[in-house]
């Protein structure tokens, strides 16, 4: 891979970011109403309010407001969050670790259980275990995931079957029993939403590839369905498979966001839905970047991971 | 001689689709024999490919072989299981497809692909493979074959991975190679390089070959014997000399009168076969040809028995018909020079269109360099081009592939903006005019009907929308008139009127881009490769076409082409481009005889004739085409150049100089490139 | 006449699209006639009947405030489709144009039309329409706005990819040649052709819209009380999940209903417009 195209690819992550923070600056601060009448409220004085938006720069132009925040975030400095009263840094490192958890082990479970299901609907196609594959992933992605949530509760945590706890958290340096139980079911319910989409794509994928002029002349050079598949075929229905993966963390992260509120699991996502209910404008603007930054920086090392298994991005003269 | 390799034993093959069952192949019975070259001949949907991946005991899904017997060696391969197919695509039988960019995988290297086969199938280790694949690309003269095993198929090009899949499917020494339409992705020049490649194995090695192709002229080249299917049935097979001599079906006869070749004579125009492939969903009982056939009669409602016509060579000669050998004219009509006269009925002088020192390059410049304030990087793809077309005639710019020939045709057309130089249009500079009425006087065909014709739109809408935009006619009614008398003037029913596109044939949709392009009665139409989409029986129709239209509507055409014997047939003269530069222009038959440009002649001698033998020696260009980004100084053609060259080659780009109207642009003496042989012997241009 | 006979009888040879097309279409009367078809007021508060079970009366039951359940899943149907089919819409046309726009136009602009939007679907979804939320406050309009502004880019890009194919086509350049004013090459020759990608891209959103609408509802930050809508009354209903879970099951039925019978639809529709599929035809 040529370090132009690293430098590419990392310089265009590095353009979208600056948008990105700009956009959403731009947004929070034509929330209506005033940031200092949030914080003082609806009786505070002209004088008080004019103070305060003195203080905070309020009164600046944008761009100058934009640089002193943007300056702040680059130097680790979020500000405060309006609604707890308590630096926002602490509080977003801890809340990300916690959906960091739950993604990462959704995202691995998915990848070993969808990819060969994927590939596996795709080689028996249209035989029974496909439609069954087919179907069930068909009702995988027409079910929210705050209803798939929901029912999971239902099923696995109510009076019933009092399997797992349905909400709250429990750190994992505590007890890790525990922490893992805590976690089961958020995890199954972004395990679920997510193989549903991985697989279809694989296996829409493969399919298209088992249909390609190398698949075949590969069969034609009598080499065994085995080498067919996994060395010719599979390869090449990977690749998109992983720009997929990197864009459906987008997608995760949506999931997120609904999930932590339903089993009131203190994540990021959460914290955002909070910011956005109570009107805690620097910590909406942290947060937000926050996760669009990882969003960014998944899909930059996708880019480098298909860059890296494809030899024409990594032989281009 | 040895009992066959392949025999197919009354083989019918079908396809189940959602309107039907196809029957792609209907009782063929044919076999290959021990190191013979068998060819098979039929044009697109003849089943000819089917009936190859059969024979590998390879159908698709929706594929069965309803009756026959496929025998490999004696064995009948129709039963076999998944390991023994491996087994026999693995070691005794090889095959080379007809596109050579999607047949390799792009993930891995050439040297993994080639030696997989043999390290699954003979148990050798990778090193042993390797060794064996580099001596084996050694034998086939690959250059720098140990760097070609480390390449990926990206990184190299068509001739080259064409010959490289030729290696593979050699390396376990089968028994037979099938060669599905291997060279029709494939420029003239590397065509003949690979074709004698294919003769030079077939003097060293014993295999036999089963090769599959429409081009007659290949099939004189390499064949043994020759087997001739239509519509899914075989109808003749014998030698190749028998065949190309005496062929004795009507459709054999048919197809051999409408190759455009380069001993026809000018002055008559081609043979084209009437009618269209049937439908094989709902085949008629009997000869599938008899609705096509000049001489069929009612016994052709029954299915014709083999019958076996003596030969002179002793080679078993079958034949499908019922009338087999009944006398059939070929004959046609003469073509009538179009010679344009003005009011006075003088003789025009004055060139229609003059293309001066043309130049189009593309500029490639990404966001980096323009940062860097690089200059950007140029593609050549026009480099001072100059010629003139006078009222009614035909030039022919003939080319292979990336030579700029297209670009030339858009260029006119004011489709992309000139670079450089100009181009006049009775005398007025066009070149950056753009205005209603040169669009009615100057038009264009394009090579592929499929893409030119709007799929959304009927006939109704292609044809009136021209004569509406350009104010010639409105109203339904006249509009409607207009486009019948169109469709009659290319020969089309009008009950075609209101189809759209996809319910036509490939011929008939070529027909309806005509009726559009001359509806407007332009003066001057660019023809960019307007036979190179359609099957040789229908490509004499279309230039009988173009050559009566021209004469009615006195139009002078561009002919755009790679194909120089139908480039022959049609124009008065011919320009020759390499790499964005003319390298020769001249009268058609200046063009054909010498004093030649070396890459003309190399071009020339690159054609393969549906003669017996070849009348001429072809000459193989060395290496590659040099990117049309990066071309070499001085004359272009330098590095593949074969003759003595001069100095002057390497640094100054050669003018073209003319004499009695013949130019050449080249550093060589002239009286040098007069002492030239001829390509083909004078007694063949007529 | 024919023509309808042509479309029944391709219907027929996809079955996913068959069923796509009724289950839409019974989703659609449903919709329009929802007053007529919902037995009772769905905004009507009984307290003396909360949670009541399945009955004649009260096929669903009832919810916490006594409200007819059937009726407002019935009601309901309106919002969803409503967000649905308004955000597609808006999608559609407003994506289709800035694609075939860029992609017909090529070069700089293209370029810098498509890096705006990269740039807007480097934004996970719903955290952009979360954000626009916050500004402009939750109500089904602003929903609606939300939801379109993070679709645009995705079907910008499909309708660009789809002109770029068709602006190779030959008859673009024949057209060209024939001296056509821009307009008609985008309008008349180019649009008909590109626009089957942007018409599967769009029945596939609808089903997504949904999702995400319902998502927003179930946050607390779309649709408001006491409008009926399914995110909303599965959202209110969690508090007696374990006390009344069809109240939460009711309406994840009618989404996934929604949902699949859309998807279904665009499935149908991929494969029918395939362009290899329209040569078997």
């Amino acid at each position: 891979m040529s370090p132009v195209y690293i430098l590419k690819r990392f310089c265009f992550m590095l353009v979208t970011l600056f948008c990105i923070s700009i956009i959403i600056f731009a947004i929070t601060m034509v929330l209506p109403g005033n940031l200092a009448q949030v914080i003082l409220g609806e009786f505070a004085t002209d004088d008080a309010l004019r103070a305060l938006e003195e203080q905070m720069g309020l009164n600046l132009p944008f761009y100058e407001q934009y640089g002193r925040w943007i300056w702040g975030v680059l130097h680790g400095n979020f500000g405060h969050a309006l609604s707890m009263d308590q630096p926002i840094l602490p509080l977003l490192l801890f809340r990300l670790k916690n959906s960091a958890i739950l993604a990462a082990f959704s995202i691995v479970i998915v990848t070993i259980i969808a990819i060969p299901l994927g590939v596996f609907a795709a080689l028996r196609r249209n035989s029974a275990v496909d439609r069954i594959i087919q179907v069930s992933s068909y009702i995988g992605i027409s079910v929210p995931e705050f209803a798939t949530g929901s029912l999971l509760i239902i099923a696995l945590a109510g009076p019933v079957l009092n399997l797992f706890p349905s909400a709250g958290y429990v750190p994992f340096s505590e007890d890790v029993p525990k922490a893992l139980s805590h976690i089961v079911l958020p995890v199954m319910t972004l395990v679920i939403v997510l193989i549903a989409h991985i697989m279809r794509q694989t296996r829409s994928e493969m399919i298209h590839v088992m249909q390609s002029d190398y698949v075949r002349s590969a069969r034609l050079r009598g080499l065994s369905n085995t080498m067919v598949v996994f060395k010719h075929a599979l390869r090449n229905a990977l690749m998109p498979t992983i720009t997929v993966l990197a864009l459906d963390v987008g997608y995760l992260i949506g999931s997120v966001v609904v999930i932590e509120e339903v089993f009131a699991y203190p994540g990021i996502g959460r914290l955002i839905v909070y910011a956005v209910t109570s009107r805690d404008v620097p910590l909406l603007q942290a947060t937000v970047l926050t996760v669009a930054c990882v969003y960014c920086l998944v899909n930059f090392l996708a880019d480098l991971a298909y860059g890296l298994v494809n030899p024409r991005i990594r032989y281009h003269s | 001689m040895a009992g066959p390799i392949l025999s197919l034993d009354d083989v019918s093959i079908s396809f189940k689709t959602i309107n039907g069952k196809v029957r792609a192949v209907r009782h063929v019975s044919l076999e290959v024999r021990r190191g013979e070259c068998y060819a098979l001949i039929g044009e697109s949907g003849s089943g000819k490919s089917t009936l190859a991946f059969a024979s590998m005991g390879y159908l698709p899904a929706n594929g069965s072989i309803d009756s026959g017997r496929i025998l490999f060696n004696g064995e009948d391969i129709t039963g076999y299981n998944h390991a023994q197919l491996e087994k026999l695509r693995g070691k005794h039988v090889g095959m080379v497809f007809q596109n050579p960019h999607t047949a390799a995988n792009p993930c891995y290297t050439i040297g993994e692909q080639l030696t997989e086969g043999i390290i699954y199938h003979e148990g050798i280790s990778r090193a042993e493979a390797e060794e064996r694949a580099l001596a084996m690309l050694e034998a086939i003269n690959i250059p720098d074959p140990k760097r070609i095993l480390e390449r990926y198929p990206h990184q190299i090009s068509g001739g080259q991975k064409q010959r490289i899949t030729i290696a593979q499917a050699l390396l376990s020494h089968p028994d037979l190679i099938i060669m599905d339409e291997p060279t029709t992705a494939l420029d003239v020049t590397t065509e003949i390089q690979f074709l004698r490649l294919l003769e030079d194995i077939r003097s060293r090695m014993d295999v036999a070959i089963l090769y599959i192709t429409h081009d007659m002229g290949i099939v004189a080249r390499l064949a043994d014997r020759v087997g001739v299917i239509y519509a899914g049935s075989l109808v003749e097979e014998g030698s190749r000399e028998t065949m190309f001599r005496h062929p004795a079906h009507p459709y054999t006869q048919g197809l051999m009168h409408s190759i455009p070749s380069i001993e026809m004579d000018r002055k008559h125009k081609g043979y084209s076969m009437p009618g269209l492939l049937p439908n094989l969903i709902s085949l008629p009982p009997g000869c599938a040809f008899a609705p096509r056939c000049s001489v069929a009669g009612e016994c052709c409602s029954s299915l014709p028995e083999v019958r076996l016509i003596p030969s002179e060579d002793g080679v078993e000669h079958r034949v499908f018909c019922h009338h087999a050998g009944a006398p059939l004219s070929f004959a046609t009509g003469t073509v009538e020079e179009c010679v344009c006269h003005d009011e006075e009925g003088v003789a025009c002088s004055e060139p229609l269109l003059e293309v001066r020192n043309l130049k189009k390059y593309y500029e490639h410049s990404t966001f980096t360099d323009r940062l860097l304030r690089r200059a950007p990087r140029c593609v050549y793809a026009l480099d001072d081009v100059s010629f003139s077309i006078m009222p009614g005639e035909t030039l022919g710019v003939v080319g292979e592939s990336g030579c700029g020939k297209s670009t030339l045709g858009k260029t006119i057309l004011r489709l992309t903006e000139a670079t450089g130089g100009s181009i006049f249009y009775k005398g007025e500079d066009i070149t950056h005019k753009h205005s209603q009425s040169l669009c009615k006087s100057i038009q264009i065909v394009f090579q592929s009907p499929d893409s030119s014709l709007n799929p959304r739109h009927s006939l109704y809408t292609i044809l009136s929308r021209p004569l509406l935009l350009h104010g010639i006619a409105s109203g339904r009614a006249e509009l409607e008139k207009r486009c019948f008398r169109l469709l009659d003037m290319v020969s089309l029913p009008r009950t075609y009127l209101y189809r759209k596109p996809h319910q036509l044939s490939g011929g008939e949709k070529q027909r309806v881009a005509i009726a559009r392009a001359f509806a407007v009665h332009p003066s001057f139409v660019v023809c960019d490769e307007v036979t190179s989409a359609l099957d040789v029986s229908v490509q004499a129709s279309i230039i009988n076409l173009l050559q009566d239209l021209q004469r009615e509507f006195q139009t002078s055409y561009l002919f755009i082409s790679h194909d120089l014997s139908a480039v022959r047939e049609i124009s008065q003269r011919i320009a020759v481009m390499y790499l964005g530069r003319l390298v020769e222009v001249g009268s058609t038959d200046q063009v054909f005889q010498p004093p030649y440009h070396p890459y003309t002649k190399a071009l020339l001698s690159s054609i393969s004739l549906p003669c017996i033998p070849q009348p001429h020696q072809s000459i193989l260009l060395e290496g590659q085409i040099p990117s049309p980004a990066n071309p070499p100084s001085g004359c272009r053609f330098r590095t593949r150049c074969y003759r003595t060259q001069c100095e002057a080659c390497a640094s100054v780009q050669p003018d073209m100089v003319f004499r009695d109207g013949h130019g050449l642009a080249c550093h060589l003496d002239r009286a040098v490139l007069e002492a030239d042989t001829p390509v083909f012997p004078e007694s063949f241009l007529s | 006449m024919s023509c309808i006979r042509t479309v029944f009888s391709t219907l027929r040879r996809y079955p996913s699209a068959m069923v796509g097309s009724v289950l839409v279409s019974i989703l659609l009367i449903v919709a329009i006639f929802a007053p007529f078809i919902a037995p009772h007021d769905p905004l009507k508060l009984n307290p003396r009947e909360r949670f009541a079970p399945p009955s004649v009366e009260h096929v669903m039951g009832t919810d916490e405030y006594g409200r007819d359940v059937f009726s407002r899943i019935i009601l309901g149907t309106r919002t969803s489709l409503g967000i649905g089919l308004s955000v597609t819409l808006v999608c559609a046309v407003a994506g289709g144009l800035i694609g075939l726009t860029s992609g017909y136009l090529g070069g700089r602009a293209d370029e810098l039309i498509m890096r705006a939007m990269d740039i807007l679907m480097a934004f996970p979804g719903i955290l952009f329409a979360l954000l626009i939320l916050s500004m402009l406050g939750s109500s089904i309009v602003n929903v609606i706005v939300a939801i379109s502004i993070t679709g645009i880019p995705k079907t910008a890009r499909v309708a660009r990819s789809s002109c770029l194919n068709v602006r190779g086509e030959e008859f673009i350049e024949a057209a060209k040649a024939r001296g056509e004013r821009t307009w008609y090459i985008l309008l008349v020759e180019l649009l008909p052709n590109a626009v089957q990608p942007i018409i599967v891209e769009a029945s596939i959103k609808v089903g997504f819209v949904i999702l995400t609408a319902s998502s927003l509802s179930f946050l607390g930050l779309g649709t408001q009380p006491p409008t009926p809508d399914w995110g909303l009354i599965i959202g209110s209903a969690r508090e007696y999940i374990f006390e009344a879970p069809m109240l939460i099951v009711w309406p994840i039925l009618a989404i996934a209903f929604t949902t699949i019978s859309f998807n279904l639809l665009g499935d149908g529709l991929r494969d029918i417009l395939d362009p290899r599929e329209l040569g078997r035809v």
